[in-house]
């Protein structure tokens, strides 16, 4: 009982820290609508390979 | 001792590889009281050695590395040597190849002495692991060595080996190097394999070098960088020369000093040795401009909301918290808490900073800013006190370096003085996607002027 306890505690610290970053991040997104961009999600890992405004070039 | 140092008496003949290694191993047995290892690999690393004496002897030299002492952060699959990951999850894992990183040292003639200790899984930044033991910052040990490569810093900072790659997913490379006081690059992203690294977080993670000075992650960029095809994210741009002479002074360099964000809660001492570095390169010749740039604190808020569910998706499966430490157990939690649409917004946001940045980065070459707004912490302390406001270590920490992972930009970390009761002070230097040899010349030039 007691761990069950302790693994409640645990859960209702966990969801309250993610309600926390929830809420700065709905904020945050109140900016995003569906017909502004960005309408596409560019991976990092394609960023850098012809992606707008990607380095061609070392870029120096 | 440096790269070039060790390389330049190996090759007078004043010592063998062999003795070197001896030697290190030695010291290590009897001075490394700082957690700094999981497993070390004399056997193998004197067996190289040997290896790397036959070869220069019949005048085989491999280049800089030839029989230098470097260690493997315990992230990085090494072929026969159990790769932990800091975890029990993993602690009989003995991977079957090496990782891209790996095999590119060993051809470079690097001997490895072993796998360094780190925060459990990299998924945090004090390395107080608690299957392996807390790794104690060398310059004083009642205080972290910073993670998650805290290992690998702490080793180069107790000067048994020049350098060590290590990863950063949210400053995992930068903040062990601000707290150690040895030089730590995370490159752009692409930039280094990541091919055979246990991974945290797919689109955060960076494998990079840290150094006892800026010349040795240089050295260890031209070992380590290009394109891998067994790694999808490696970017295909070409691969420069990282170590070319640094010139004489920043003329035609533009820093950029953040009017927002970075200074706004910072320790006075850590704002006082950065603010002076950037007065030093005003005087090598730089063009120093205050400069208002996005909203990092925004993109650290999305950066978080991108890394939680990225980290839960790899750990899922696993249900026995007992086999994690608390703190790891509790951000995988938080992180299946995290809804679908909500990491995809975070994508979008991640898009409209990186336009942002783009922009940003015509106006300047280099952001300067602290790598952590306080040195490195006592290890008893999970939260710490800035200009009076009481802060999660955790956050405290990662504060100033989490965004960069978000954006992909290279960033480096570098000594630039120390706190009244001498602690190092790390300064950060920050710039556009792939111009690491812009940054890492202009990070020489100024770690020349101080000394």
């Amino acid at each position: 009982m007691a761990d069950s306890g302790q693994n409640t505690s645990r859960d209702e610290k966990n969801r309250q820290i993610v309600a926390a970053l929830r809420e700065t991040f709905g904020r945050l997104t109140e900016q995003l609508r569906p017909e502004t961009e960005p309408a596409t999600i560019y991976h990092p890992g394609l960023q850098f390979e012809g992606a707008p405004g990607a380095p061609t070039s070392e870029g120096e | 001792m440096t790269v070039r140092e060790i390389g330049r008496v190996l090759r007078k003949r004043q010592i063998s590889c062999t003795e070197l290694i001896q030697q290190t191993l030695s010291e290590i047995k009897t001075r490394e009281k700082f957690n700094s290892f999981i497993t070390i690999t004399e056997d193998e690393a004197l067996r190289e050695a040997a290896e790397r004496d036959n070869e220069l002897a019949r005048g085989v030299d491999r280049g800089p590395f030839h029989g230098v002492p470097i260690a493997y952060k315990d992230l990085f699959y090494t072929r026969g040597v159990r790769t932990t990951g800091g975890s029990l999850i993993f602690r009989d894992f003995v991977p079957e190849h090496d990782a891209t990183v790996v095999h590119k040292l060993k051809a470079a003639g690097a001997i490895s002495l072993g796998k360094t200790n780190l925060h459990e899984l990299a998924y945090g930044i004090t390395s107080k692991n608690p299957h392996y033991g807390f790794v104690l910052n060398p310059l004083d040990v009642s205080r972290i060595a910073g993670g998650s490569s805290g290992g690998s810093a702490a080793l180069i900072a107790a000067g048994f080996i020049p350098m060590s790659p290590g990863t950063d997913t949210g400053g995992s490379i930068r903040v062990p190097a601000s707290y150690c006081g040895v030089v730590g690059l995370k490159p752009t992203y692409g930039r280094v394999s990541r091919y055979g690294v246990l991974p945290l977080a797919f689109t955060l993670d960076h494998v990079g070098p840290l150094g006892s000075c800026i010349e040795d992650c240089a050295l260890a960029m031209n070992e380590i960088a290009g394109r891998d095809c067994k790694d999808v994210s490696s970017a295909n741009v070409p691969v420069p020369d990282f170590n070319r002479d640094p010139p004489q002074n920043l003329h035609g360099m533009r820093i950029g000093v953040p009017k927002n964000f970075f200074f706004d809660s910072v320790d006075p001492e850590i704002e006082g040795a950065v603010r002076q570095s950037i007065v030093e390169m005003g005087r090598l010749g730089a063009s120093v401009a205050d400069i208002t740039i996005p909203d990092l604190e925004q993109a650290n808020v999305a950066a978080r909301i991108t890394q939680l569910p990225e980290v839960a998706a790899l750990y899922v499966h696993h249900d026995n918290p007992s086999m994690f430490g608390a703190d790891v157990w509790a951000l995988i939690e938080q992180g299946k808490m995290i809804a679908g649409h909500e990491y995809v917004n975070a994508q979008r946001i991640r898009t409209l900073f990186r336009r942002e940045f783009d922009a940003l980065w015509d106006e300047i070459d280099i952001l300067a800013a602290p790598t952590t707004p306080l040195a490195a912490p006592r290890l008893e302390e999970t939260t710490v006190q800035i200009r009076g406001v009481s802060e999660n270590t955790r956050m405290a920490s990662t504060r100033l370096v989490r965004a960069i992972n978000f954006l992909g930009e290279p960033a480096l970390s570098m000594p630039c003085g120390k706190t009244s009761s001498g602690l190092p002070i790390g300064l950060q230097l920050i710039s556009a996607p792939f111009t690491e040899p812009k940054l890492l010349r202009a990070a020489r030039v100024l770690e020349r002027a101080l000394g």
